[in-house]
């Protein structure tokens, strides 16, 4: 009997709390997450669909696979207000974002580009385009085009040509 | 029930779901007036998703145009009364807008049928002009809002879609190999060139934290980049030195480059966001001022939000401003220097106005200030021409920055109530000047430094504020005393006042007191309960803590700096 009675009283005091509402997002591979509403309105998009009251049922976030989405949901709870108690311990986490070296982390910010830009996250979006610009600071036309794998599709001429066209860019 | 009938125009979705749709649609019209399309095609839809799973859409309305993609057996329009309802499911494949990172499978696309609703339009022999592409390219550029974001792959699939649409080809279907292209951009997802199918705005994004140089040299990277830069909104040139490093040479090869530059834009169609050129010359730049004129009327015709321009040519003669710049409808920030302003001008939509080193008279200020109506921050530095300043009529300005005041300025009176930013520093000492600003009384900061007050002055000017609560002053010699009585002062920052001798702060929500030390130190009579930053310049004085500490017994923790570093920080034993 009593067990019951605290059963009970438990029970009612997380609704009582719970005026959070809990949100399930579901990625493009089939994952679920329950995400807290007040989390995962930093998403312009997903806010949108709150304010409509559209976000009653399972969110499918399709483009964004399950490991992103992992990512962005910690992205959310580190940067929710009160969070995390001081800017430094912020900054100092955000600094993993900024060194990437190897392919995989490049995969990474690419990914997390993407789902930010579908979202709608400018914040996130902010860290990771100024991320990308700080890994080619200073690099040469080669190392920028290994660094994105991009094949050039100009001939030599061409390419001569646009240098010319830019040389003071060149020459500092 | 509404007795209205539903008359179905065109639908592939199984009769009993036709069904559905109509009672729907009825129901809704029940519970919502005929006006509120929203919520009628909100309730349609909720009621569709729990009944069928989500991805469902709804249009209601009585004359609009729309065009999408939907998923086989699920599309319905009908008409119910005088509303026109448009019902179908959203294909689970990412949306246009989005570069599909698995490829899609062609026969997908070839199940997806493309509803189009419109009036029957005459068939026309220009396709580029005839009203139905015209409502396909509204409702499309609607739907994804930048158009030019979209990846190549998926305009090539519009204008597929919309050739097929419309019923003619146009000239294009010849010279390109849709199927061709489109194989080809999909071999590039599977390669690992993904960051240049990333949206263009993502990528001006990443070139806007890279250094003007740098963000040119991307152009040369491939085609896409090279169209990349070309589109990329910001034009902006920095801190450029002519002169003993750079000679004539690298004077006239940074001119090509921006003119260069702003050639490529302007072939772009494209509003430009911002134009940065800032030149400081100790060569003749004289050469170059058509140059200027040219770039600056460009950027206006190119509806620039952000104007920064200063050219400093240390030999005469000045460069003088093109009037255009006074007449653009689309700018919200406009920064000059090195200029003389003799006319007053209007801009309505201007924002953010900041003049640095220019001659300007009073009148003229005046008159700017109270004519552009949307001002709400004005910064001055170092500007001269004027030995009063009277500003009234601003009725959105909220923030008035002045650095370095003209050596002549004798008074300045403020009536702008909206105010809630002062700050007027100077780098040197200077006469007294007379301030009033008992028109600003909803003012919430003022910082002054390099202000010559009396205590009288001081406090009468303080009393003016009700709600401030941020106040920094240094370097106000000859003030002596400064007492504060505030509920809603949150900071307080004092520093350099040599002849400081008496401290009076009755302030019991203050979150921060910072003070720079000098010796001797004057007494406090603190009544706030907060932490302390004491700074020291330049060496530690030999004072007696225990009699500095007696002063208030309020403290509640203490920290010294020295030069920025924390030497001591001590519990207060009070």
């Amino acid at each position: 009997m009593s067990t019951a009675a605290t059963a009970d009283a438990s029970s009612s005091g997380d609704t009582t709390e719970g005026s959070v509402r809990l949100l399930t997002l579901q990625s493009e591979d089939g994952e679920v997450f329950e995400v807290k509403e007040t989390i995962a309105t930093q998403s312009v998009t997903i806010k949108g669909m709150v304010d409509d009251d559209c976000a009653t049922s399972t969110i499918p976030v399709c483009n964004v696979t399950g490991r992103t989405l992992a990512m962005v949901i910690e992205w959310w709870n580190k940067h929710e207000i009160g969070a995390v108690s001081n800017e430094k311990e912020l900054k100092e986490w955000e600094s993993q974002f900024d060194t990437i070296d190897d392919k995989s982390d490049r995969d990474d910010v690419y990914d997390l580009l993407m789902a930010a830009n579908y979202l709608n996250i400018p914040t996130l979006l902010d860290c990771c385009t100024s991320a990308v610009a700080e890994a080619i600071k200073g690099k040469s036309t080669d190392e920028m085009r290994e660094f994105f794998d991009i094949k050039s599709d100009f001939d030599e001429k061409e390419e001569d040509a646009l240098r010319k066209e830019n040389q003071w860019a060149f020459e500092n | 029930m509404l007795e209205g009938k539903a008359l179905i125009q065109d639908t592939d979705m199984p009769v009993k779901m036709q069904m559905q749709a109509m009672a729907c649609a009825s129901q809704a019209l029940d519970l919502y007036d005929v006006i509120d399309c929203k919520s009628i095609a909100a309730h349609i839809k909720k009621e569709f998703d729990r009944r069928y799973g989500g991805g469902w859409q709804c249009v209601v309305g009585s004359q609009f145009g729309c065009f999408f993609t939907h998923s086989k057996g699920s599309f319905i329009y009908f008409t119910l009364e005088t509303l026109q309802v448009v019902i179908f499911k959203d294909l689970s494949q990412p949306s246009l807008y989005h570069t599909p990172r698995h490829k899609v499978p062609i026969k997908d696309s070839k199940s997806a049928g493309i509803g189009i609703l419109s009036p029957i339009l005459d068939p026309q022999i220009v396709v580029k002009s005839t009203m139905r592409a015209s409502i396909l390219g509204t409702a499309f550029e609607c739907y994804y809002k930048h158009i030019y974001d979209i990846s190549t792959w998926s305009k090539l699939e519009f204008c597929k879609s919309t050739t097929v649409s419309v019923g003619q080809n146009c000239y294009c279907q010849s010279k390109l190999d849709f199927d061709g292209l489109k194989i080809k951009s999909k071999r590039n997802f599977n390669s690992m060139d993904r960051f240049s199918e990333l949206p263009d705005y993502i990528i001006h994004q990443i070139m806007s934290y890279l250094p003007t140089e740098e963000s040119a040299q991307t152009s040369i990277l491939s085609k896409r980049w090279k169209g990349l830069y070309a589109s990329y909104p910001i034009l902006d040139f920095p801190d450029f030195y002519t002169g003993f490093s750079s000679g004539k040479y690298r004077t006239n090869k940074f001119i090509e480059f921006v003119d260069a530059s702003f050639l490529r834009f302007c072939q772009q169609k494209l509003p430009m966001q911002k134009f940065r050129l800032s030149i400081d010359g100790f060569d003749d730049l004289k050469g170059s001022f058509s140059f200027f004129d040219k770039w600056i009327r460009l950027a206006i015709e190119k509806k620039v939000e952000e104007l920064d321009f200063s050219v400093q040519a240390h030999r005469r003669p000045m460069y003088t401003l093109p009037q255009e710049i006074f007449s653009a409808k689309s700018m919200t920030t406009l920064k000059l220097g090195s200029c003389k302003l003799e006319n007053p001008f209007i801009m309505h939509s201007l924002k953010s106005l900041s003049l640095k080193e220019a001659c300007i008279n009073e009148e003229v200020l005046q008159k700017i200030t109270s004519q552009c109506t949307s001002l709400e921050d004005l910064f001055l530095s170092s500007c001269y021409g004027f030995t009063n300043i009277c500003l009234y009529n601003a009725c959105k300005l909220k923030i008035i920055n002045m650095q370095n005041y003209s050596w002549n300025l004798q008074s300045i009176k403020i009536v702008v109530p909206s105010l809630q930013h002062f700050i007027f520093c100077s780098q040197y000492k200077r006469d007294p000047i007379v301030i009033d600003m008992a028109g600003c009384p909803n003012l919430k900061l003022l910082k002054l430094q390099n202000v010559g007050f009396t205590e009288q002055k001081f406090h009468e000017l303080i009393s003016k504020f009700p709600l401030l609560e941020d106040l920094n002053v240094s370097r106000c010699d000859p003030l002596e005393q400064i007492k504060i009585s505030s509920h809603l002062l949150k900071k307080f920052s004092i520093g350099y006042c040599y002849r400081m001798k008496a401290i009076d702060i009755d302030a019991p929500n203050l979150l921060s007191f910072t003070y720079d030390l000098t010796c001797p130190i004057p007494v406090f009579s603190i009544n706030a309960p907060i932490l302390w930053k004491v700074g020291f310049v330049h060496q530690i004085p030999v004072f007696n803590i225990k009699e500095f500490l007696n002063s208030s017994n309020q403290i509640e923790y203490l920290s010294f700096y020295v030069d920025g570093d924390k030497v001591i920080s001590m519990n207060s034993v009070l």
